[in-house]
């Protein structure tokens, strides 16, 4: 899949923030039920930064559109389709953000106390329903071998929460609470973006020794044979032997330039260069955080090379998953 | 009613006639918005089709085979297209034609990505998603003869290669044909159930059986006569 710088920013810098708000409400709750005990202002500093990581996420979602003006009828589906639902759980965590900050604003006496564990309660519940619709959105795509497993809405989940509570230690860089939180999801993400890798090795298009490049026995996909009726199944006896890689082949895709569909399906990124970026993402996103978290006095800024790694995680993620089209123009397996 | 294709591997020559005459009725289709094309005379031409003809080598030489194959959506009974669909643009009419309302769809190409058989083209000047409507405005048309209401890559065809008909009912010529000949769905294991039928290509031996009718004593006669009198 091609990889759209604007949805590359739009999933690292919400999920930043859907983690930051998480990391606060989170460390708030744990701390005690009172008001805003980390500190009035760290805590509305923090939570307007995650709105502004939020805002400035969907804001740039909105730029893959080819036609933005009627990205408000992307509410609308809700009930069958989970980009419509990422885009209705984030305008519910927009709105219960803002009530927050403007209940800490106006502060009305008695009412903050009452209101301020529900509705944080609340934002917290809603910051994990956009993670997790955001992966889901790709998880549920049975077109995309790749990206369709559990580990993708899981592994979105951890690596937003690991931005994010690295992100509050710029606030709180000697809060213990904080940091534990921060390590917890850090070790998490590692680990899950880790067995994605595991389940899917870097695609090699002519596997090893053993030669057999039918779809079952790579267990990734369907092969161009199940897409691409070449015999009469049961009369010939060319239909009796399982697809090899060299049965059928693309003559002629009927254009001589490029289409939609070979732009943004066919985007190919090399074995090498491939690898080479999963240990970059591994150590970018994961191994240098926990470097900097270890250290006191660079803690605070364990959440930059965070980001960037999983900046580069995401531009991979794209890169390397590959949708069952490039059958129809003539590769061999997905 | 389960409206679809039946498409003949075997006979489709890839004349692209199919997708020319689709080209040419949707050019200017009031279902879907006209299909564009991007720099038709230029360097990269390209633009959006609601029907490809690709072609492809089956075997290795000498015994291989070329298999011309159309592709336009498949109308699937499970449209993973219009479920996934954000601003529900993208429906399946009650005769199982799935279509995109232009007026709705915000271009964010979902769709496209949860169709496993290339049916769906973004429109970058109309900023909307085109696919092939099935003529739902051919074969609705009263005002048409009722021979013509029919896709107008069914009727272009040179071969008679594609047909159009309901799959729901089992005496159609589609469900018919399809049944004798042993049609296919492709990537069933994806599970969308798509309606268009492929009739795979048949075996050199099995076409020219089917080809030669049955002889009869004097037919052979004749025919040894004929040979020795050449000679």
């Amino acid at each position: 899949m091609r990889p759209a710088l604007s949805v590359i920013l739009f999933t690292v810098l919400s999920g930043a923030g859907l983690g930051l708000a998480n990391a606060l409400l989170v460390l708030d709750f744990i701390e005690q039920f009172s008001i805003f005990p980390v500190g009035r202002a760290i805590y509305a500093e923090a939570l307007l930064s995650a709105l502004v990581l939020v805002l400035i996420g969907l804001g740039s979602s909105t730029l893959h559109l080819a036609s933005p003006a009627k990205a408000r009828r992307a509410l609308s589906q809700w009930r069958t389709s989970w980009l419509s639902r990422e885009g209705v759980t984030a305008l519910l965590f927009l709105a219960l953000a803002i009530s927050l900050l403007l209940l800490m604003w106006f502060d009305p006496p008695g009412l903050a106390a009452l209101l301020q564990p529900g509705l944080g309660l609340a934002t917290l519940g809603s910051a994990w329903l956009v993670l997790f619709s955001t992966g889901m959105i790709y998880a549920c795509l049975r077109t995309v071998p790749f990206w369709h497993t559990p580990l993708v809405p899981l592994g979105y989940l951890a690596m937003g929460h690991a931005s994010g509570a690295l992100l509050l230690l710029w606030w709180l860089p000697q809060a213990p609470l904080a940091l534990l939180h921060a390590w917890l999801w850090l070790v998490l993400a590692a680990l899950l973006k880790g067995l994605h890798w595991l389940r899917f090795p870097v695609f090699d298009p002519a596997p090893g020794a053993s030669g057999i490049a039918t779809a079952t026995a790579t267990g990734r996909g369907p092969g161009i044979a199940e897409a691409i009726p070449t015999a009469a199944s049961g009369t010939s006896a060319t239909s009796a032997t399982p697809a090899t890689r060299s049965r059928i082949r693309l003559l002629d895709a009927g254009h001589t330039h490029g289409n939609f569909l070979t732009h943004e399906f066919m985007f190919r990124i090399g074995r090498s260069f491939a690898r080479s970026l999963r240990l970059a993402v591994w150590l970018l996103a994961f191994l240098l955080p926990a470097l900097m978290l270890s250290s006191p006095q660079w803690r605070w800024l364990a959440a930059l090379p965070c980001i960037a790694g999983l900046l580069l995680e995401r531009w991979l993620f794209f890169a390397e998953a590959r949708h069952v089209v490039r059958l129809f123009y003539g590769e061999q397996r997905i | 009613m389960k409206r679809g294709l039946v498409i003949d591997l075997d006979t489709c020559v890839g004349c692209h006639a199919c997708a020319v005459a689709c080209k040419e009725w949707n050019g200017a289709s009031a279902l879907g918005g006209p299909s564009p094309d991007y720099q038709p005379f230029g360097a990269e031409p390209s633009g959006v089709w609601f029907n490809r003809v690709r072609h492809y080598e089956a075997g290795d030489y000498p015994d291989s085979k070329t298999v011309n194959m159309p592709m336009s959506c498949l109308h699937c009974e499970d449209a993973a297209c219009v479920t996934v669909c954000p601003t529900g643009a993208s429906y399946k009419r009650e005769d199982g034609i799935v279509l995109v309302d232009p007026d709705k769809c915000m271009g964010c190409n979902y769709c496209a990505w949860a169709c496993p058989y290339g049916a769906r083209e973004l429109d970058t000047d109309a900023g909307s998603m085109k696919k092939c409507t099935l003529c739902a405005d051919r074969i609705d048309n009263q005002d048409l003869p009722e021979a013509e209401r029919q896709p107008a890559c069914v009727l272009a065809c040179p071969t008679s290669a594609r047909l159009f008909g309901d799959f729901d009912d089992p005496e159609s010529e589609v469900s018919r044909v399809s049944a004798s000949r042993g049609g296919v769905s492709l990537l069933d294991s994806l599970g969308y159930r798509p309606v268009n039928r492929y009739l795979p290509p048949r075996a050199p031996a099995e076409a020219t059986q089917a080809v030669s009718a049955p002889a009869s004593l004097s037919e052979v006669l004749r025919n040894l006569a004929a040979r020795l009198i050449r000679r």
